[in-house]
Parts: structure tokens; C-alpha cells; sequence
């Protein structure tokens, strides 16, 4: 590390002199000294924020407010051990407007620090955080009550009332960083506390000449401690799928090594950590999702529009209605827009539902022999036909007939009335293949290992799904 | 003087809050995680009890975490030199696939010889005699000490299980044109000298891979135990995947990305322990 030259620099007093507002050409050693040693490692603090910057492959704020201001905390140590310890004085070496600052700053900070313990997070680098933030804060409390200690001389004055400045200034707005890495409250603070780095800049590079005071320093630059109960009640960011403001599109589940990654997450960001792998069913507007839960093993419609979760009767893979207005489970069908509860003993398994009729199976998958029943909403049997109930089967939309896909390869429709094969296909796809759901009435989305695929269901031709149909048109399953 | 302590134990009291879930850390390491390193396979290893391939850690593939271990009955770990992509364990034998060069790999882990054989589906007979290779259509009845082989053509898309104690287990599958069915599948067995000897109809989706149990009776499925004399379903139970069977009553099963221990016939189940082994990477021996 190259050591600053002992020379003063006319340029660099001169503009001290300027910003502090004291006579043209007034130089003290103290001043000189003062320049050399914040120099010096604020230029260490910013150049270790721009290495861990680069290491992440970009240029980021944070890292390099953060190092830089690492780098004030270090000076503003190393001269505060260099004065004499004396009493506190009465005078206010910040701005009014560095005060506000740092006292609506110190308020946020204090709201969203006793939020993270609120909160109580498990995550270390979010304790960590917080842990910063406390310590940041406190370091630079003191330093400021160091600063504001009686001294005499006009040029001790200036380069205390510049400390305070940069302290308060940069100090702020680093807490607030530090404290929302700890407690996110989403992208809109994010981008204020980006603003605040503006604000902090604008004010800290303002003239702070120091002038005596009525009151200790510390009361007005605590005033924003009164927004702290209002930062730390407002309320916790959503809650998996606790605030669902449009309808859930897709869900997938990741299956690895790690826990966290075996639960199934909505439209890529919410995790539904109750949920179990199977069975997962997402209402056809997206309001709301089926699932079992892992602790008590029940089915469990979760309404995200009315924050609700109600145990289902019954079991098995469920299906809701196209309208969304009916959902079957294994024995039952429920009326979502009554409540009401339909009992349908022989309703084995649910093949799907239309917006008149329930489809299912009369025997388990463990059967060699069965039947494809149809009932309307009402309970009664419109139609039977014999169907092997081992085979994996969905409805067709418009509830006419099911598909059939195989693990042998064969993809068939069959009448729901009668059973009787209306279309049979081999797919050579090379690997095992699993529906994954619609693109209209004709057309099956399916998958192999990792590729999504449109099969015409009237002449069995494959073709690769569009990429963002995934996100789109199906909740899929990813295994890693 | 005062200020500095209340200073400091505010400090110590934060940092130790934020320090609080390295304590927790390791108390329940996932599982499939490669806990320690182990000796390469060599003569001192007892009866093989099952296979595994350690978990990677995120973004960190080794050869080390690729590699096969076995784990005897002395309840020591063993790593099966060579790698590879699948693994059967035939009693004394391992049965590695290397997809990529088209090959099964034989390991005799008694003697440590090694043998190459087409790629397909393999699994040795309890007698230790008799390789069966199963490829496309064709069941290759094949002597482990040399000899002449047998083949057998079997039906369409045939599912290869494995060996009873009577002989060599298959799926194969009728096309149907019956209403309401595609297909109907069936067991079928072979012996050793290749006669088939009888079919018992199945449903027609339990027909995967199946697990036959020590005493050749009985066949899991994930989520079924089948009675392979009248291909009735004996138990249901919640599963993944089949690792295999533990003894003749008990199997261990994946769930999600853990191994347990399942008694099907009471649907009691207990965590297979030690469970190092990445999920789905469990391998039991055909025969314990």
C-alpha cells in the first residue's frame, strides 16, 4: 500500500477549506493530517468493496458503499483514539439537514432490526446481517458522541463538523442497507434505500461548519425513532401464497439432495413447504391449489383469495371442473361455490371433470378389471364402460372421451361412454413420457426426461412445445 | 466504563443470536451427502448388503462423489472402482452399466475378476451360476464360469425383473383391442435352461421394473407387493421408488430424498440408517 506524500496538497486545503467554509488559505496540520489519514482509508474500504463487487461479475452499490464506508469507520476510529477524552460540549456539528437524515435513517433501522427478531429468521446471512447493521449503528453512535466533545480550536472544529457529516450521512444510509438485506420487504424498498444513497451523497457533500447548540446533539438526531414501531409492525412479506394477487400459472418441485428443494414452489418464487409431492392440483383460474398435507396426510384445498386452508374429504389424485366451480376427490365431490359435500362411494379414482360431469374409475390401480363411470352433479351414473384401471387416464376437455398414455409408449382417446378406442398412437420418444396437461381440446402436453412436447391426439404427430409453454399451461415436475 | 460494557454485551448478545443456526447446522445433514472418504474395494470385504453413490455437493461433481460404494455386512464402506451409471447387486456380483461405452461390467467381488457383456439388462442367478442378459427381445441364459449361452426371444417390450428361485423373471406386454384397454400384461418366467414356464396376467400399469424379494415369492413395485404366483396385489404403501428388499419381509423405499425401512404388510416404517446415499442411488442386493 503506497503511503500518502507528507506534503501538503494546496488543492486538496483549498477545497476543504471551501466545503468547511473557512478563510482562503487557512491550512493546519490538523487539518492536513485529518485529510491523509480519511483519505487514505476510505480508499482502502472502496477499493476492498469494488474486489468483492468484481467477484460477484459486476459493478455493485452495495459492496462499494458498504467498503467505502468500512473504510470511514476505520479513520474516524483512528483519530477519535488520537483526541483527548473531554466532556461532552454543546454544539451541533451537523446540518439540519444531515440530522434529519440520519435521524429518519437511525428510526428505519431500528423498525427493521427489531423486525429481523420479530421475524426471528433461520438463516444466518440474514442474522448476520442484522448483526452488522446493529454494530454499524452503535459504532457510529459513538463516534458521534466522541465528535461531540468540547475542543477548542476552529480547525478541529471543521474537520469534527466533517466527520460528522460523512458519518451520519453515509452511516445512515449503510444501516438501512445492511438492515433491509436482513429484512426484505420486497422490490419498493429496495429501490428507496437505492434513492437514499443519492440523498446521502447530496447532503454529505454539503457545506457543515459546526455552530453551538442549546440541547446535546443527540435529541434531534434521535427524533426518528419514533417511525421505528411503524417499520418494524408493517406487516411480513407474503406468506406462501398467502397474497396472491393473480392466480398461480405453474408450480414445480425440484427433487435433490437438499430438503428445501423438495418443496413445490408457485410461479417460481413462493414455496409451499406443507405441501407434499403428490398429489398437486392447481385451480383452473389459478386461486387457489389442492394438496396433501405433510404433516396430517389430508387433502388440503388451499384458497389464496380468501387466505383459507380447509381439509377435503376423501383422498387420491383430485381434479377440479374446467369453470372451476366443482372439485372431486377419491368417494366425493365438492360443490367450491356451496360447500357442500357429495358422497360418491363407487368414485375409486378421479379420471377428471367437466363442467357437467365427474369421470373416474370404479377400481384402484392395483386392479386387473374395471369400469368408467360418469356421474353428474346430482351423483347419479350417466354412463359405464368397461376401462382397465390400471392405466394412467385423463379427461379430454369436453368430457367426452380420455386419454390414455401408456408406459409401454401407446397414447390413446377412448370414449367415455363406451370405452371403445377412437385413436391409437406409438410414441417414439425413447424414454418414458408423462402428461403434463392441455393445449386445447386435441392437442396433449407431454414429457420426456426434460423436453416438453404438443401431441395431436388425431394423428399422434409429436412436436417440441414452445419454451415459455411450461410456465404457462402446466404445473410440471423437475427432477434433477 | 459503563456505556463500553452495556456496549459490548449488547454486541456479544447479537452476535451469538445470529451465530445461533451454525449450532443447528449438522444435526440432520441431508441426506445423500458424502460424509467421509472410504477404501477402494478390495478382498477384505464381507457379503455385500447394498450400494449407493454418495450425494454431490451442489456445483461440486468429483469422481469421488460418482463413485460406487458398497457397503458389507460388517456394515463397512467400500468404494467400487471404475464408476459407472447403474448398478445391480447379484449376490457376490456387481453389475455396473457404463451407458456410454455400451457395456455391463461384471465384478465377481469375491474372486475380483471382471467381465464385459453387451449392454442390457443383467442380473446373476442366487446360485451364482447363470448370468441372464436381457436385450431388446432377446433373453441370453448365459453360464458365469463359460460355456455355451441360450437365448430365448420374448415377447414385445419385455421388462426385465430379475431371478426368482426358479428362474428368470419378465413383464411382457399383449396389445389389446378390447374396449377400455391398450394392453394386458403378464409375468412370465424362464429357467436356466430357457423353458418358459408359465404366465400370470398382472394389471397392465404395475408393469415396471420390479423388486422379487429374497425368497422369490413375492415382487414390490413403487406403492405395491404383488404375489408373483397369482399377480395379485398382497400390500399398498406410499413410495418412489423400490431400493429393494431388506429381509423377506421388509423393503426400503424412497420418499421424496429419504430412505426408510418399510414393512409393507403393516405399513410401519422406520429411516434406513446410515443413509448416505444420493436419492434414488440405493441399491439392495437381490439376495440378502
Amino acid at each position: 500500500m503506497q503511503s500518502e506524500p507528507d506534503q501538503p496538497q494546496p488543492a486538496r486545503l483549498a477545497r476543504f477549506a471551501r466545503l468547511q467554509r473557512l478563510p482562503p488559505g487557512f491550512f493546519s496540520p490538523g487539518v492536513w493530517h485529518y485529510l491523509r489519514v480519511t483519505r487514505l482509508w476510505r480508499g482502502v474500504g472502496l477499493t476492498a468493496g469494488a474486489v468483492v463487487s468484481a467477484l460477484q461479475f459486476g459493478i455493485y452499490a452495495s459492496p462499494l458503499l458498504l467498503g467505502w464506508f468500512a473504510g470511514v469507520l476505520v479513520a474516524e476510529h483512528r483519530l477519535a483514539r488520537a483526541r483527548p477524552r473531554t466532556p461532552p460540549a454543546r454544539v451541533a456539528l451537523l446540518s439540519p439537514a444531515a440530522t434529519a437524515f440520519w435521524s429518519v435513517c437511525l428510526g428505519v433501522t431500528v423498525g427493521l432490526l427489531v423486525r429481523v427478531v420479530i421475524l426471528d429468521p433461520a438463516e444466518l446471512t440474514a442474522r448476520l446481517g442484522a448483526f452488522a447493521a446493529l454494530a454499524v449503528l452503535l459504532a457510529v453512535l459513538s463516534l458521534l458522541s466522541r465528535l461531540h466533545t468540547a475542543h477548542e480550536y476552529v480547525d478541529e472544529t471543521a474537520v469534527r463538523a466533517r466527520s460528522a457529516q460523512v458519518l451520519a450521512t453515509g452511516g445512515g444510509v449503510s444501516t438501512v442497507w445492511l438492515a433491509l438485506g436482513a429484512a426484505p420487504l420486497g422490490p419498493a424498498p429496495g429501490i428507496a434505500a437505492s434513492a437514499l444513497s443519492l440523498v446521502a451523497l447530496f447532503i454529505g457533500t454539503r457545506p457543515a461548519t459546526g455552530r453551538p447548540s442549546s440541547r446535546p446533539w443527540w435529541i434531534p438526531a434521535s427524533a426518528g425513532l419514533v417511525l421505528a414501531p411503524a417499520v418494524a409492525l408493517i406487516p411480513p412479506a407474503p406468506t406462501p401464497g398467502a397474497q396472491v394477487h393473480m392466480g398461480v400459472q405453474y408450480a414445480t418441485r425440484q427433487a435433490c439432495s437438499d430438503a428445501g428443494c423438495t418443496h413445490w414452489v408457485l410461479d417460481g418464487g413462493r414455496p409451499l413447504p406443507e405441501a407434499d409431492a403428490d398429489p398437486f392440483v392447481i385451480h383452473p383460474d389459478g386461486t387457489a391449489v389442492v394438496y396433501r398435507d405433510r404433516t396430517t396426510g389430508r387433502l388440503v384445498l388451499r384458497d389464496f383469495l380468501k387466505d383459507t386452508a380447509r381439509d377435503l374429504p376423501g383422498d387420491g389424485e383430485p381434479a377440479f371442473s374446467p369453470d372451476g366451480r366443482h372439485l372431486a376427490t377419491t368417494g366425493h365431490l365438492i360443490d367450491l361455490t356451496s360447500g357442500k359435500e357429495l358422497p360418491i362411494p363407487g368414485l375409486v379414482r378421479v379420471v377428471g371433470l367437466s363442467d357437467r360431469a365427474v369421470v373416474g374409475l370404479t377400481a384402484p390401480r392395483t386392479a386387473l378389471d374395471g369400469e368408467l363411470v360418469a356421474y353428474d352433479f346430482q351423483g347419479r351414473v350417466v354412463s359405464r364402460a368397461p376401462f382397465d384401471p390400471s392405466q394412467p387416464a385423463w379427461l379430454v376437455p369436453g368430457g367426452k372421451e380420455v386419454f390414455v398414455l401408456t408406459r409401454w409408449g401407446d397414447a390413446a382417446r377412448m370414449e367415455v361412454a363406451t370405452g371403445k378406442v377412437r385413436a391409437r398412437h406409438r410414441l417414439d420418444t425413447g424414454a418414458s413420457v408423462d402428461f403434463r396437461g392441455w393445449d386445447g381440446p386435441d392437442r396433449a402436453l407431454i414429457s420426456d426426461w426434460y423436453t416438453l412436447r404438443i401431441l395431436d391426439l388425431a394423428s399422434g404427430k409429436l412436436s417440441r412445445a414452445p419454451a415459455d409453454y411450461a410456465r404457462h399451461t402446466v404445473h410440471r415436475e423437475i427432477r434433477s | 466504563m459503563i456505556r463500553r460494557l452495556v456496549l459490548t454485551l449488547l454486541l456479544a448478545a447479537a452476535a451469538a443470536w445470529s451465530l445461533l443456526p451454525l449450532a443447528d447446522a449438522g444435526r440432520d445433514p441431508a441426506p445423500g451427502r458424502r460424509t467421509s472418504q472410504v477404501a477402494e474395494l478390495d478382498r477384505q470385504a464381507g457379503p455385500i448388503r447394498y450400494g449407493y453413490r454418495p450425494g454431490c455437493l451442489d456445483g461440486f461433481i468429483d469422481r469421488d462423489c460418482l463413485t460406487w460404494r458398497l457397503a458389507d455386512t460388517a456394515a463397512r464402506h467400500w468404494a467400487l472402482p471404475g464408476g459407472g451409471d447403474s448398478l445391480r447387486l447379484s449376490g457376490r456380483f456387481a453389475l455396473v452399466g457404463l451407458w456410454e461405452q455400451g457395456v455391463v461390467v461384471v465384478h465377481d467381488l469375491t474372486s475380483g475378476k471382471k467381465s464385459e457383456h453387451p449392454s442390457g439388462k443383467v442380473a446373476v442367478s442366487p446360485d451364482g451360476t447363470t448370468l441372464a442378459h436381457l436385450y431388446e427381445r432377446v433373453l441370453t441364459l448365459r453360464p458365469v464360469a463359460g460355456g455355451r449361452s441360450r437365448t430365448v426371444k420374448v415377447g414385445a417390450d419385455p421388462v426385465f425383473h430379475g431371478w426368482t428361485g426358479r428362474g428368470v423373471l419378465l413383464t411382457v406386454a399383449r396389445r389389446s383391442a378390447e374396449p377400455g384397454r391398450l394392453h394386458r400384461a403378464e409375468l412370465i418366467e424362464y429357467s436356466p435352461d430357457g423353458k418358459r414356464m408359465g404366465a400370470t396376467p398382472i394389471p397392465s400399469g404395475l408393469a415396471g421394473p420390479l423388486r422379487i424379494s429374497p425368497d422369490g415369492r413375492r415382487a414390490a413395485a413403487p406403492g405395491v407387493v404383488l404375489d408373483l404366483a397369482t399377480g395379485k396385489v398382497l400390500h399398498t404403501f406410499q413410495a418412489d421408488e423400490v431400493a429393494g428388499w431388506l429381509d423377506h419381509s421388509r423393503l426400503v423405499v424412497l420418499r421424496s430424498t429419504r430412505h426408510w425401512v418399510l414393512d409393507p404388510a403393516t405399513g410401519t416404517s422406520t429411516p434406513f440408517g446410515p443413509d448416505e446415499a444420493a436419492p434414488g442411488t440405493l441399491v439392495l442386493n437381490d439376495y440378502q
